[in-house]
């Protein structure tokens, strides 16, 4: 499996990774630092302090934008990995019918599409027709429920993708003996499936919440409803128009990357734990 | 079990297709107030597909392509790499190039532009080198930073392929002989290819429509489809949403121009449909 | 598969978590909020902290970065915003489309503490709709270290001195009416002018300025300015006092051809959800105490005659906040276009979407 590589490869692979390494990591490493500036101004190192940590601990606005997008994204997770798991399940099922072919490449258009066309359809759609449709049964649509919305929407591609592709490696064989040994539908569903399918269902999981915490364009365009939505994204974009940006941008910016990284991480881990060999080649044909 | 798909078709007709369709609908309304009367004509698109937008949108195009080209080229020769090593260094070196995507894609576009404006470490690096280059409010630096955003994005879903390979015809390849570039252009391309263009429509896309990278990096001054469509919605001049909606289906038409011709090109057969599932994230 | 677990538990506590905190807030949504939408960093956060403790009320600040945004959003949106700020010309415009609520006067008895010539002013004749909160100006910063003739005009401004920044170190506003009419005043020319000939001059002094400009930027332009990445621009007056804190280089001047006088004014939008509180807050704002703080927070020129006479000295000896009355008379408002508008959008989105400059004027207008 691994083929002795030729020593110029080596030499390249090793110039090559180390630039791009850099070119990488250069800015975030920058971000970082300035976080720890004692200046006010976040544009011009002064000195290093913790003051602008505690400032933006502390910071109303900034406490309120994590909590909406922590939110946000805990319950788009919770409805997109609903949603894409029953879909997976139905389109494993269904995969020789020719309607699946569509289905599928409906399911993932939000990862072709580009995300400001979707975030404007969602726009035009909710301040036209669905904000409107709520008002005659006398519903209020407002920001939050239209960004819970459209990140659904968005991370509902990435799960139906992340669990579709899963169930590629799922064991009929064991369903089949199960239910030969007497299993009930609900035994069945519990202890076979869900057990086999867990993995990719916290794959799917944090994939969604990262997608969720990493949207800026649904969320710019629809948090625009009267009272108005600020997510961590939102906030830090806001943040450069303030009375001399502050490190406090940057203390921002670098609390979300942990919270990411965690996510991402974790998706990361789980979408490959799998012991390698394990799944059947694809079949493209 | 026969309607456990029915909930995630249903949301996605209602919130992909429908918002599709009434942006289609909306681009084909005459002038933008609302209570003129509605008069059904392709005024949006004549306006959209003449100068200077249809230079834009040319443009746009251009970049978009190349530097989703050039993503992909950087990141090859490296998920290559990654993928014919120990399953242990692997994971390692995955995680290493994918940590950026960590950060929130606000703050990478930031951080790059604190790093090359004017008065930037890195700019003010590169003049004491002897390079006088423009890296912000240029349609370069713009075209830098479409590839400096997008280029965490398909480490994995490259590696994916590469690890799916089957290494068995590639050492067969080897053993008779067969050089790199041999290697490469009759076995590993054809191969691949599939997933290698559904990683290039990836980022391709979503550049496209890029918005923040040329707001911010190119300082509003450099004009691309992104920003044009949203100042049609929530920009400084005043609303003009059929115009922007008509902009937005031409962004729509020319991703799925490419995609057909480079399927085509890849001669993509009726069978391998499903290109777009073999991303694997 | 261990670690599979955990992670398993910890995504299902954090979404546990997430819903809990929503269902908490639901539950302490009993207080009263007041949805603020206001310009970018265009008020005092204490004084809102104040309000918030005064009133028991919770307030919600979101910016907007230009007139047009903050209508495009209040059009996009359904309810929610209880105050808004919109500036002069745009109030003609907002009473026309009905979104702007009459004042309930005598709830806002502050009302009295506004100087003689903001209690009558042209776009809203009785003050029925709107309060002048805060005035200012739209001139040319630059940094005078690096700018070694600073521009006296809007004129300079556009062709002579941007041969002295030969690099890319000059923004303007990303706000069509500001741009267009600096131009315009560049030409000798009123800043409300619609005339496409007038029009089309100062967008060929736009198109062949664009060269030199770096940025189309509101927002973040005062922060570059500081940090010596721009040396020149269209900037407005508060910004650049606000930011001489950060760097003492920065100047502001009024443009001897004439410059933007703008007031900015508190309203309340039909659809605000709470309108009595809107109406408190807009009387907390106006008590001469406030206010006072406020203008000196932000820098701006209070409407407020109480509150000015406990301004500083310093603040009120400010040219570029208070300016002296000869040069006031160059300032000139915004006056609603109307339907007239629409010219002004065109040649803003082709300055805009331009990428060349054309090489000669067209011959149009030579004749």
């Amino acid at each position: 499996m691994v083929t002795r590589p030729l020593k110029i490869e080596k030499l390249f692979f090793g110039t090559w990774s180390l630039l791009l390494l850099v070119a990488l990591y250069l800015p975030v490493v920058f971000l970082v630092i300035f976080g720890f500036n004692s200046g006010s101004f976040a544009l011009r190192w002064e000195g290093f302090s913790l003051r602008w940590y505690a400032s933006t601990l502390e910071n109303p606005e900034m406490i309120s934008a994590l909590f909406n997008s922590l939110l946000v994204a805990s319950i788009s997770t919770v409805l997109a990995v609903t949603l894409g798991f029953f879909y997976a399940l139905w389109s494993h099922r269904h995969s020789q019918t020719k309607l699946t072919g569509a289905t599928d490449a409906l399911m993932t258009l939000p990862l072709f599409m580009p995300e400001i066309v979707i975030s404007i359809g969602l726009l035009v759609v909710v301040a036209q027709v669905l904000r409107p449709g709520a008002e005659l049964f006398g519903l209020q649509l407002d920001s939050m429920n239209a960004v819970i919305l459209g990140h659904t929407t968005l991370a509902l591609g990435y799960a139906a993708l992340v669990l579709r592709n899963r169930f590629r490696s799922y064991d009929l064989q064991q369903e089949l003996a199960a239910i030969d040994l007497g299993a009930t539908r609900k035994q069945v569903f519990f202890q076979v499936m869900v057990p086999q399918l867990m993995p990719g269902f916290a794959a799917a999981s944090c994939l969604a919440f990262a997608v969720s915490l990493d949207d800026f364009y649904v969320s710019y365009f629809l948090s625009t409803g009267g009272s108005s939505l600020q997510t961590l994204p939102l906030f830090i974009w806001s943040l450069q128009g303030r009375r001399a940006m502050t490190p406090e941008i940057n203390v921002v910016s670098s609390l979300l990357l942990c919270i990411a990284m965690f996510f991402f991480a974790a998706g990361l881990l789980l979408s490959r734990s799998e012991p390698q060999g394990k799944h059947p080649k694809r079949s493209d044909s | 079990m026969r309607w456990w798909g029915m909930p995630a078709k249903i949301w996605m007709s209602c919130f992909i297709l429908l918002p599709f369709l009434w942006l289609a609908l909306l681009s084909l309304q005459q002038t933008p107030a609302v209570n003129a009367p509605r008069q059904v004509d392709l005024h949006q698109y004549a306006r959209a597909l003449s100068p200077p937008f249809s230079n834009i949108i040319f443009n746009s195009v251009l970049t978009s392509l190349l530097a989703a080209l050039l993503v992909l080229l950087i990141a090859l020769p490296l998920t290559w790499r990654i993928s014919r090593m120990p399953q242990r260094k692997r994971n390692l070196w995955l995680a290493l190039f994918t940590i950026p995507l960590g950060l929130n894609f606000v703050v990478r576009v930031y951080a790059w532009f604190v790093l090359f404006r004017p008065e930037g470490l890195l700019t003010k690096m590169l003049l004491d080198l002897g390079f006088d280059v423009a890296l912000v409010s240029s349609q370069l630096g713009v075209f830098i930073g479409l590839i400096y955003g997008y280029l965490p994005l398909v480490f994995l879903p490259l590696y994916s392929i590469f690890d799916k390979l089957n290494q068995s015809q590639i050492e067969a390849a080897q053993d008779l002989g067969a050089n790199l570039l041999q290697r490469w252009w009759h076995i590993i391309l054809p191969e691949t290819r599939l997933g290698l263009m559904a990683c290039f429509l990836f980022v391709f896309v979503p550049m496209l429509g890029e918005y923040l990278i040329p707001r911010m990096i190119g300082g509003g001054l450099v004009a691309t489809l992104g920003t044009q469509i949203e100042s049609q919605f929530l920009g400084s001049g005043r609303p003009n949403w059929p115009f922007g909606a008509a902009l937005s289906l031409c962004l729509l038409a020319a991703a799925a121009l490419v995609l057909l011709v480079g399927f085509s090109l890849l001669r993509w057969q009726k069978s391998e449909r499903k290109a777009s599932w073999s991303l694997d994230l | 598969m261990r670690n599979v677990k955990i992670l398993g538990a910890f995504v299902a506590a954090a979404v546990v978590g997430g819903v809990g905190l929503f269902a908490l807030k639901n539950k302490s949504s009993g207080q009263r909020t007041l949805h603020l939408y206001t310009w970018t960093d265009y008020i005092d956060k204490q004084v809102l902290a104040e309000f918030e403790r005064k009133h028991n009320v919770r307030v919600i600040e979101e910016t907007f970065p230009s007139n047009e945004v903050m209508i495009s959003k209040l059009k996009a949106g359904g309810a929610g915003f209880d105050v808004i700020v919109p500036s002069d010309y745009m109030i003609a415009t907002m009473k026309q489309d009905n979104l702007l609520l009459k004042l309930p006067r005598e709830k806002i008895p502050n009302l009295t503490h506004l100087s003689e010539r903001f209690k009558n002013v042209s776009y809203d004749a009785g003050g029925e709709y709107v309060v002048p909160y805060m005035w200012g100006t739209t001139g040319i910063a630059y940094n005078s270290k690096k700018v070694e003739n600073p521009p006296k005009s809007w004129k300079e401004f556009f062709e002579t001195t941007r041969a002295q920044t030969a690099e890319k170190r000059i923004s303007l506003l990303d706000d069509p009416r500001e741009v267009i009419g600096a131009a315009l005043k560049a030409n000798g020319l009123s800043l409300n002018s619609t005339q496409t000939e007038e029009l089309s001059k100062a967008k060929m002094t736009l198109l062949t300025f664009k060269p030199f400009v770096s940025r189309f930027d509101t927002m973040s332009y005062k922060d570059l300015l500081a940090s010596d990445d721009l040396w020149m621009a269209q900037a407005y007056s508060g910004d650049i006092v606000k930011m001489q804190a950060q760097n003492p280089e920065l100047r502001y001047v009024i443009p001897e051809d004439g410059a933007t006088l703008w007031v900015d004014n508190l309203a309340i939008p039909v659809s605000a959800r709470n309108p009595e509180l809107a109406a408190e807050f807009i009387n907390f704002v106006m008590a001469p105490e406030i206010n006072q703080r406020i203008a000196l927070s932000i820098h701006y020129g209070t409407t407020n005659e109480k509150a000015r006479e406990m301004l500083p000295a310093s603040e009120l000896n400010n040219a570029a906040i208070y300016p002296p009355k000869d040069v006031e008379a160059r300032l000139e408002l915004f006056t609603d276009l109307g339907n007239a508008v629409e010219a002004v959008d065109n040649v803003w989105a082709e300055i805009r979407a331009s990428d060349a400059v054309p090489a000669e004027p067209p011959s149009a207008q030579r004749q």
